[in-house]
């Protein structure tokens, strides 16, 4: 029950926030916007003024796509360490942004000042987490050391049960629980990161360290409620991607090429937006159900 | 024993050696008594090569390949070209590989053994015993033949390259004293190299296999007879004419599957043979189905398929050094049990390698010194085989609309290549292996479609019936495929394959400059005038009388020459076709029209595949912009969706 109602007030709560979703979609917005700058002016560079373009607009062609590639490797180098850099910024910024999140999240209901002034208390919030989030994604590196050396211990494991690679079904399956097991570990450590950033907002602590040590205690002895609570999520999100996919796939064709590039881009733009709206959820649920541990 | 028997004798009644007879001369004629030992991973064997001296010269010494001792150890010409051993032969003793000679006589004349004596005719490598001579009492002399007996014991190695074992899977390829090839009066027997394959004489094979009882054995040629030895062995034995090579392999795990396969038109009459790997049992529709086609495809286009029998042999996963190599009738693939539907991998290499039973098999080039005549003319052969089954742009990779040719896999290859050999080349000489592959596999190709864009499909279908009816049997040079392109064509096309074939230069067309101006009403004292208009008439006379001076100019960037096709489109709808010999470094094209240039396109029919860039091959005048945002919008949104996922 403790795990649907903190569901149920997350999916409430991150609906009540349209400005903080706008912030996390304009966040994104931004630095795809920078790719897209530097990726339309390599294109008009490389093939804007060859009849070849023209193929761009119908599918993915991959002979041009290998054309491009081979005659401007240089170009789609820089470009690669372009998208590289972004990515580095992208987590700053969203390092500095969970302070903002989590403070809007925890204001009690009687804070009407601090919920009229929205930004300001936003942007205080995330000013005043940063250091700390910083100091806890660095202590994370531990639980990612972790991460790479289980999929090290995988390695002979496979071996033992594909035959030394000679039983291929075997190979193949032992392939996907792989990724199975990756994709677990990677949801696990975001999880504990998750409340490791609730306790120090709700603490207020000073100690990142300990808070993240005690919040993979809380993890572990509530394993299986916090792991449903994440699931519930998780599976909200996957309902989402289906609904986009189905969505983009059954666009109506437009007679107007500029129908037809900006259509697609609002419902892509949507997609964004609710991956903002589920973020906001996530946080919103855990606290929920962090405050309600707390409770007891 | 009496179904065996049965087996046997329906075999030699539905043999029709009728198709095959007289096609070439049996230069060697080999019977071979081959028994494998499991135990030791070796085959125990006797051969009786007779051999006919087809030339005019006395010979003294005879040489043979030994192509085994190229695993025997780091020091062999293979490994040094390789560059070091692979790891699965290094790791224990026993998983090295060579072959002895025991014993070689003359029959019922003297013993010869003691006159062998390695020799190294390609390089300076004292340690390379894949090439030996042994000198022959007296000379044989010119049409004479001489029979040896020959004793002698392989050693598998694992299987890394070609030929070899993986646990109880045995591919015993390049396994026996082979003969080299007397040719133009000069033994040409070269070693063992690490990009080279073969080249051998035609001829006939008998060869007596056994094995343990329970082993499903599969191997060049016809089935003629099968035995139980009592020891808990089978001998069976295999007889084909007109190859030049027998392998064989045997496995307990196999599942044999044997299908007729009949063809109108052409003539085709043949069994098909699939030895499959249990865990590959749910890919057996892919193996067939692609060999059909290829079947079909060769022999429709070159000829008929000649020989009774076609074997496909899909190793187990450990064994795929040797998946994806041909031998006369018999040849391998490879297949994952797990490979999805719209991935081609599987089909291509089938139809490639049963491609090689026509271009190696049966038209014997000289794979050592020009590699392109089979791996090449074989690869263009593929690249259509696998347009036609497989769809134009999907005959690769054709999954969720997601679609890339085989075609573009070869071009890629090429585009990206370093051109530093050109595809006529000694195979051991390149630069390394991978330029070796690209020249002679991928350029090799492409020049062939060139040449059929050049000369139109239904001549370069006359050229390569033709090449195949005429070579079929025996052993062409590349001098010989351009005389008789030249033939059928009525062409000179020497300025073709002298680039082509013999340098490793660039072939780059590209439209360099594309320009439209107004032209502007003369002004200044200009003989003829007729005096001044009123300026509201002048006004509307301009407009009426606009002219634009249209500009295009096309530049050659690479070294090659090859003659151009260029489409220039106009705002009216107006299009200009125009031809260029290509010979300049520029040419300009000037037209004064009353509308804009649109366009302009070098090779507008993609017709010159071997062009180097085809982005520069096309300019407009406006470049259109809502491509490019298209292009660059999706990937934002892929770039905004991988960001919203890693972000939290």
């Amino acid at each position: 029950m403790k795990v649907l109602k903190s569901y149920g007030s997350g999916i409430k709560e991150a609906t009540l926030q349209p400005k903080m979703i706008f912030i996390l979609w304009l966040r994104n917005f931004i630095f795809g916007l920078a790719l897209f700058y530097v990726f339309f002016r390599f294109l008009t560079w490389s093939i804007g003024n060859s009849v070849l373009a023209d193929s761009l607009l119908e599918r993915f062609d991959f002979s041009v796509f290998f054309e491009i590639l081979v005659h401007h490797d240089e170009a789609m180098n820089l470009l690669l360490m372009v998208g590289f850099v972004l990515i580095l910024l992208y987590f700053l910024v969203s390092v500095f942004l969970y302070g903002g999140i989590l403070s809007i999240l925890t204001l009690p209901p009687e804070a009407k000042e601090e919920r009229r002034r929205l930004a300001q208390t936003f942007f205080q919030g995330a000013g005043k987490f940063f250091g700390r989030f910083f100091r806890l994604s660095i202590y994370a590196l531990l639980l990612w050391v972790a991460f790479f050396l289980i999929n090290l211990l995988l390695n002979p494991l496979g071996k033992l049960l594909t035959g030394n690679g000679s039983n291929e079904w075997m190979g193949f399956y032992f392939f996907w629980i792989r990724v199975a097991i990756g994709l677990f570990l990677v949801f696990l450590i975001r999880m504990i990161l998750d409340y490791s950033r609730i306790e120090i907002v709700i603490l207020d602590s000073q100690a990142v360290f300990l808070s993240f040590l005690k919040t993979i205690k809380l993890v572990f002895q509530q394993f299986g409620k916090t792991l449903a609570l994440y699931y519930l999520l998780v599976l909200t999100g996957i309902i989402v991607i289906i609904v986009f996919w189905v969505a983009n796939s059954n666009l109506p064709s437009f007679s107007s090429t500029w129908m037809t590039v900006f259509i697609p881009f609002l419902v892509a733009q949507l997609f964004i937006a609710f991956q903002g709206w589920l973020k906001i959820a996530f946080q919103s649920a855990q606290l929920v159900f962090y405050l309600s541990l707390s409770a007891i | 024993m009496s179904k065996i028997l049965l087996l046997v004798m329906v075999s030699l009644l539905t043999f029709s050696p009728s198709s095959l007879a007289g096609l070439s001369e049996p230069i060697v004629n080999y019977h071979i008594k081959a028994k494998l030992i499991p135990e030791e991973k070796s085959v125990l064997g006797e051969e009786e090569l007779t051999w006919i001296n087809d030339s005019n010269k006395y010979i003294s010494e005879l040489q043979f390949h030994l192509y085994l001792n190229a695993f025997k150890n780091s020091r062999s010409t293979f490994m040094k070209e390789r560059g070091g051993v692979p790891r699965r032969l290094k790791s224990n003793r026993k998983n090295w590989g060579y072959i002895e000679i025991d014993k070689i006589q003359v029959k019922d004349g003297p013993d010869l053994t003691s006159t062998i004596e390695y020799i190294q005719p390609d390089d300076d490598n004292k340690d390379d015993q894949t090439v030996a001579r042994v000198t022959l009492p007296k000379p044989v002399p010119p049409r004479g033949k001489i029979t040896l007996h020959i004793d002698f014991y392989s050693k598998l190695s694992r299987v890394v390259f070609r030929s070899g074992y993986h646990k109880d899977f045995y591919f015993v390829a390049q396994w026996f004293p082979k003969i080299g090839v007397l040719w133009k009066g000069e033994w040409n027997c070269h070693q063992y190299h690490s990009n080279s394959e073969f080249f051998a004489n035609f001829g006939v094979y008998r060869v007596e296999i056994t094995v343990p009882e329970g082993f499903v054995l599969g191997a060049t040629g016809k089935r003629i007879d099968a035995t139980r030895n009592g020891d808990d062995t089978i001998t069976y034995t295999h007889f084909q004419e007109n190859v030049h090579d027998f392998a064989w392999t045997a496995s307990p795990d196999f599942l044999e599957f044997r299908q007729e396969y009949s063809l109108e038109n052409p003539p085709v009459n043949t069994e098909m043979i699939l030895l499959i790997h249990p865990s590959h049992r749910n890919q057996r529709w892919r193996y067939l189905s692609s060999l059909k086609n290829a079947i079909e495809f060769y022999s429709q286009n070159y000829g008929p398929y000649p020989y009774p029998t076609i074997t496909l042999v899909d190793p187990p996963l450990g064994g795929l050094g040797a998946g994806g190599m041909e031998y006369p009738t018999l040849f391998t693939s490879f297949a994952f049990s797990w490979m999805p539907k719209g991935v081609y991998m599987t089909e291509m290499v089938t139809i490639h390698e049963f491609g090689h039973g026509y271009w190696y098999g049966i038209v014997g080039s000289n794979e050592f010194e020009e590699a392109w005549l089979d791996e090449g003319i074989n690869s263009y052969s593929e690249i259509k085989a696998m347009k036609k089954y497989y769809g134009e742009d999907s005959s690769m990779f054709n999954i969720h609309g997601v679609k890339i040719s085989d075609q573009v896999f070869h071009r890629v290859r090429i585009i990206a290549s370093s051109r530093l050999d050109p595809i006529l080349k000694n195979s051991w000489e390149y630069y390394n292996g991978a330029t070796y592959g690209i020249n002679v596999y991928s350029k090799a190709a492409f020049m062939l479609l060139t040449l059929e864009n050049y000369l139109g499909e239904d001549v370069m279908s006359d050229i390569m019936k033709t090449f195949y009816e005429r070579w079929k049997f025996k052993h062409p040079t590349s001098q010989d495929f351009i005389a008789l392109a030249e033939e059928v064509s009525g062409q000179d096309l020497s300025w073709f394959f002298d680039q082509f074939l013999k340098s490793p230069d660039k072939l780059d067309y590209a439209i360099g400059r594309l320009r439209s101006r107004e032209v502007e009403r003369p002004e200044g004292i200009l003989e003829g005038e007729q005096g001044l208009f009123e300026e509201t008439e002048r006004e509307e006379a301009q407009e009426q009388d606009k002219m634009y001076r249209n500009e295009v100019v096309v530049v050659r960037k690479g070294e090659l020459i090859f003659p151009q096709d260029i489409l220039v489109t106009f705002e009216g709808g107006e299009e200009i076709r125009e031809q260029w010999d290509g010979k300049e470094r520029w040419k300009r094209f000037v037209y004064l029209k009353p509308y804009r240039l649109r366009s302009a396109q070098v090779d507008p029919d993609n017709k010159v595949l071997l062009d180097d860039n085809f982005l520069n091959n096309s300019r407009v005048l406006k470049p259109k912009k809502i491509p490019l945002l298209k292009c660059a919008l999706d990937l934002m949104f892929k770039f905004q969706a991988f960001l919203a996922f890693v972000s939290f």
